[in-house]
């Protein structure tokens, strides 16, 4: 088995506010424009039309995350300003209403909000999601089971969302109450290897409900797009600076796992009941208890 | 959690060495002295508050110190 290089990329969902009464504020089109002049194909629309999404391309390691993700920032806020528009990075806006968005008018997104109704349109959150190169597929199945003791930490350590409509939720971490709407969402299923899992993701695509893996939204997933374990528990984080030691930690993590498995051991499995009830306590209070 | 980080530091010191993110790993303490996210708008908000903002506007405040933290570092 070849060893994995353990690149990473990283992918910030960010939502735009007027500057000037910081109320959220679509994003016109001639933004996406201007940043894909600058950065082509690595900032995008989201479903909702105050929201952006960044892509770091592959990263060796986080030093060259943080050169990405600083260009991509930096592009994001200096086209959002010539808008009169300010981005922020965190995974509710305190005080924004969800019924009053508006989606953005494409196929995909059409799609999304007549299998989910409500729950899609109600998605005014924003993750992060950190991806950990790992070209063996049954080495990233056994990498995931044991990584999902983790999960709670990664969630803990990156909480942003204690207000939602302009109430204190009391949570740390609001967001993953809105996400866990979802079907397909929540910690991964324990999975034999590779095999299993492509078995179970075709009987759901043969049913004719989904049409690949991209819409499986678990905490931690194989991607669908490339040969990469995809976390996507964590709030996104307000500070550059956080956002890139969750991404070292997430990367560590997995090195550190593969470490284990080279001298025939591994991390413990904990039973998914066990790791659900860390879950909670970190969407509750962070790191706090 | 204070302790639970500090392991994690220790644990992954050969890993943070090995991946060259010993700053970053060694980052996460910062998370826990500065509070997280969350921390920081509940503290902006109860200080506003007390400084005799109403709850809808110590909630702009919270957006406004948002904006100015994700240009930090830029």
């Amino acid at each position: 088995m070849k060893d994995p290089d353990f690149t990473i990329g990283i992918e910030e969902e960010y939502l735009l506010v007027d500057a000037r009464t910081l109320d959220l504020a679509e994003a016109p089109e001639g933004l996406f424009d201007e940043c894909q002049a600058r950065l082509e194909g690595q900032i995008s629309p989201e479903f909702l039309r105050c929201q952006v999404e960044v892509g770091t391309k592959v990263c060796k390691g986080v030093r060259e995350a943080r050169e990405e993700l600083t260009a991509l920032r930096s592009c994001v806020r200096d086209v959002a300003a010539g808008h009169g528009l300010a981005p922020i990075a965190a995974a509710c806006h305190p005080f924004a209403d969800w019924s009053e968005q508006a989606h953005r008018d494409r196929p995909r997104y059409n799609d999304l909000r007549r299998d989910l109704a409500a729950v899609a349109e109600r998605m005014l959150i924003c993750g992060m999601h950190v991806h950990v190169g790992i070209d063996d597929d049954d080495l990233r199945i056994d990498l995931m089971n044991q990584a999902s003791y983790f999960l709670p930490h990664l969630l803990a350590l990156s909480v942003s969302s204690p207000f939602w409509q302009g109430r204190d939720t009391g949570l740390a971490s609001y967001r993953l109450t809105v996400f866990d709407n979802l079907p397909r969402t929540g910690l991964p299923p324990r999975l034999s290897g590779w095999g299993e899992y492509t078995r179970s993701v075709q009987t759901i695509v043969e049913t004719g409900l989904i049409e690949d893996s991209s819409k499986i939204w678990w905490d931690l997933r194989p991607s669908h797009s490339y040969p990469t374990l995809e976390t996507r528990i964590c709030d996104v984080c307000p500070r550059l600076d956080h956002t890139l030691s969750l991404a070292a930690l997430t990367q560590c993590l997995f090195r550190m796992l593969w470490r284990l498995r080279h001298s025939n051991r591994r991390w413990r499995i904990y039973d998914t009941f066990l790791i659900g009830e860390n879950r909670w306590r970190a969407q509750r209070y962070g790191p706090d208890k | 959690m204070a302790d639970l980080v500090e392991e994690l530091v220790e644990l992954l010191a050969e890993d943070a060495r090995a991946l060259d993110c010993v700053a970053e790993i060694e980052g996460l303490r910062d998370i826990l002295r500065d509070g997280t996210s969350a921390d920081r708008q509940r503290r902006i908000h109860a200080e506003a508050k007390a400084a005799g903002k109403s709850g809808a506007d110590a909630m702009r405040v919270v957006v406004a110190d948002l904006v100015e933290e994700f240009g930090a570092g830029l």
